[in-house]
């Protein structure tokens, strides 16, 4: 198993080091000037612009600043905002916390919505009740954060005054983010859960675990739902890891300090480094999760523990 | 069958229905059964002749929607299941009345272990602590071939054999009065299938079970059962004693059966396949539903549906042929 895990990180490596390279060029190529932007409303001479181009590193050729920049990565160091001149770690761990509770939050309504409507729906396939929910999670996945997180906003911070419409705090501020992106993963997660469970529950031990004699719920719990979690873990599992990569629009409706706003901000500031850092930082975030949703498996399903132990 | 009031198993005038989109399937239609305790019962048919509904029918688990039982009665130890609650039903499963599946590859949880699948029914039924009923799946897998040490294997473990000995372990945990086993060899080799079905004799005649043993093999008829119902779209077309049923076989349908066989000892002969197929379920010829695959039919068949007459005290056959006098088979000997 430990072998297993170890594979999985060296495998990281390549993958971070080809999304670094990827976004890298990008932003290269991209028509912002990082130095005018940084250096915008100053009314800069030339000297001073050719002198912040030569501090930043940004008058060598292209390729020479990859390889720095890849040579400082791999060294862990993931550069110096060119906006705050703080190190783009630092800003990151910063800013973490914040997208942890979000992610963590959204996880927890998602899992509480999704889970229990597809497995109702499923056991109770094309009922009003199925109905309902598929209709509920065709709504989830085809709504816009963008909408939902604003007009949560406008009947409960504007008209109804009960929650704060953003800012950073105790839990009355987390909950209009939390159900905003909770809701829009547990579209997918529902559907997911539904269709597993449908097939499950059509297989031959469940016929056995009914001719034991055993409740309906323990046949549901105990013998389908174990069986049907692999795909639904999988799916809540990339959602959550790409919600630790931050939630870039609900984090900028309910201005969340987060990860995901660093990252925009760095774009609207052509700040290179940090946008390059987050994205590597999402890669990352969504990988570990990967491989924890990976390992939670061999929990599940003994055949694949076998699987890895080979 | 003779009525004996010492009845285990009393099904009468069962009628079972799916009812789907494309209509209805008349899978079980008007089945009576008498199962004597401590007896044996085979029941014999083609794929679709509703051998799985009528025993899942008696376990009440006929998959609803679709499945519909319409009417009849099922007595279980006199008591008639049909009218019991859900709940009444669940105290019945897997304690009173125990069900062997046919495939054992997909008939056995793959994410708990086999010792926890057969430590569940104890639980559940006798009320044992945990470690106890453990303890218990340990001695039943010894009983049926498998040592102990091995319950805290998941079933991808076992070979096909094995998980089908493990399935038996799970029916018989908590000595049932009644076992029903839904072609349990079927889908194992034929070695195999020789050691698991004198395991379950031998199981059989231990522990006194009485036992329904649903088959198209004739083979295992012969060896395991003393009574046998043969099926043919929902209704029994001939039923006996083994040895009425194979020696004096009554029904055109039976007949067939038995011309299917090969005869080792006579190489010449060809295998007689019975003519086209089994009917569509969802339409039912009128009459006799045998009767377009029936060399003897005659124009009643194709109007009346025949009921069980008895020749003897148990032989019962369901033919319009034995109206006419002097008739018989032409059954290749």
């Amino acid at each position: 198993m430990s072998r297993y895990i170890f594979r999985r990180v060296l495998q990281l490596i390549p993958v971070i080091l080809g999304a670094s390279a990827i976004i890298f060029f990008i932003l290269s190529y991209s028509t912002q000037d990082p130095v005018m932007m940084l250096l915008a409303g100053t009314d800069p001479t030339p000297e001073q612009i050719e002198m912040t181009r030569q501090q930043l590193g940004l008058d060598k050729p292209i390729v020479v600043q990859f390889f720095s920049y890849m040579g400082g990565l791999l060294r862990g160091d993931l550069g110096v905002s060119y906006n705050s001149g703080r190190p783009v770690f630092q800003e990151y761990i910063a800013r973490f916390p914040a997208t942890l509770k979000l992610a963590f939050w959204a996880l927890f309504v998602s899992v509480l919505i999704s889970i229990p409507i597809g497995i109702v729906s499923a056991i109770k396939q094309y009922s009003w009740f199925d109905n309902f929910g598929m209709t509920f999670a065709m709504l989830g996945v085809s709504t816009p954060n963008f909408w939902l997180g604003l007009m949560l906003m406008l009947l409960f911070a504007v008209k109804l005054g009960w929650l704060p419409s953003g800012g950073y705090g105790g839990l009355e501020y987390l909950i209009m983010p939390a159900v905003t992106l909770g809701t829009s993963q547990a579209g997918l997660a529902t559907r997911m859960t539904r269709s597993s469970m449908l097939e499950v529950i059509r297989q031959d031990y469940i016929r056995t675990a009914r001719a034991k004699g055993l409740s309906e719920r323990v046949v549901i719990i105990k013998h389908a739902l174990k069986n049907a979690l692999i795909p639904i873990v999988t799916v809540v599992g990339f959602q959550f890891g790409h919600a630790l990569g931050g939630a870039m629009i609900t984090e900028t409706i309910f201005s969340w300090p987060g990860v995901g706003r660093l990252m925009i901000d760095g774009i609207h500031k052509g700040d290179r480094p940090v946008v390059i850092g987050c994205v590597i930082m999402l890669c990352i975030m969504v990988s570990v999760v990967n491989l924890g949703v990976d390992i939670f498996y061999a929990f599940l399903d003994p055949r694949i523990k076998a699987g890895y132990t080979k | 069958m003779n009525i004996n009031n010492d009845l285990i198993l009393d099904i009468n005038n069962l009628v079972v229905h799916y009812e789907t989109m494309e209509g209805t399937v008349q899978a079980v239609n008007g089945i009576d059964i008498q199962l004597p305790r401590e007896h044996t019962l085979g029941i014999v048919g083609e794929t679709g002749a509703g051998k799985t509904t009528t025993a899942l029918s008696i376990l009440r688990l006929i998959p609803d929607p679709p499945g519909v039982i319409k009417s009849g009665e099922i007595l279980l130890d006199g008591e008639d299941i049909l009218k019991n609650s859900e709940k009444k039903m669940r105290s019945i499963r897997g304690r009173d009345v125990a069900m062997i599946f046919q495939d054992p590859m997909t008939s056995l949880n793959p994410v708990h272990t086999v010792g926890d699948q057969i430590a569940e029914v104890v639980r559940l039924h006798e009320g044992l602590s945990r470690s106890d009923a453990l303890k218990r799946a340990g001695e039943t897998l010894e009983m049926v071939g498998i040592p102990a040490e091995r319950s805290t294997e998941y079933p991808h473990q076992f070979s096909g054999g094995m998980k089908q000995r493990v399935i038996i372990a799970i029916a018989l945990a908590c000595n049932p009065k009644l076992l029903i086993a839904d072609e349990p060899t079927t889908a194992l080799d034929v070695t195999i299938q020789a050691q698991v079905l004198e395991l379950m004799k031998d199981l059989r005649d231990r522990l006194g079970m009485s036992m329904i043993m649903i088959t198209h093999d004739l083979g295992i008829v012969a060896e395991v059962c003393d009574e046998v119902a043969v099926l043919y779209a929902g209704r029994i077309v001939e039923s006996g004693t083994v040895r009425e049923v194979f020696k004096s076989t009554m029904h055109p349908y039976t007949e067939g059966l038995f011309n299917s066989l090969p005869v080792i000892n006579d190489k010449g002969a060809r295998i007689k396949p019975i003519p086209g197929l089994m009917p569509d379920p969802i339409e039912l010829p009128e009459g006799c539903a045998f009767h377009p695959r029936c060399p003897y039919a005659f124009d009643k068949c194709t109007k009346e549906t025949p009921e069980l007459r008895y020749f003897g005290e148990t032989h019962g056959v369901a033919c319009h042929a034995y109206d006419q006098d002097g008739f018989k088979l032409k059954r290749r000997g």
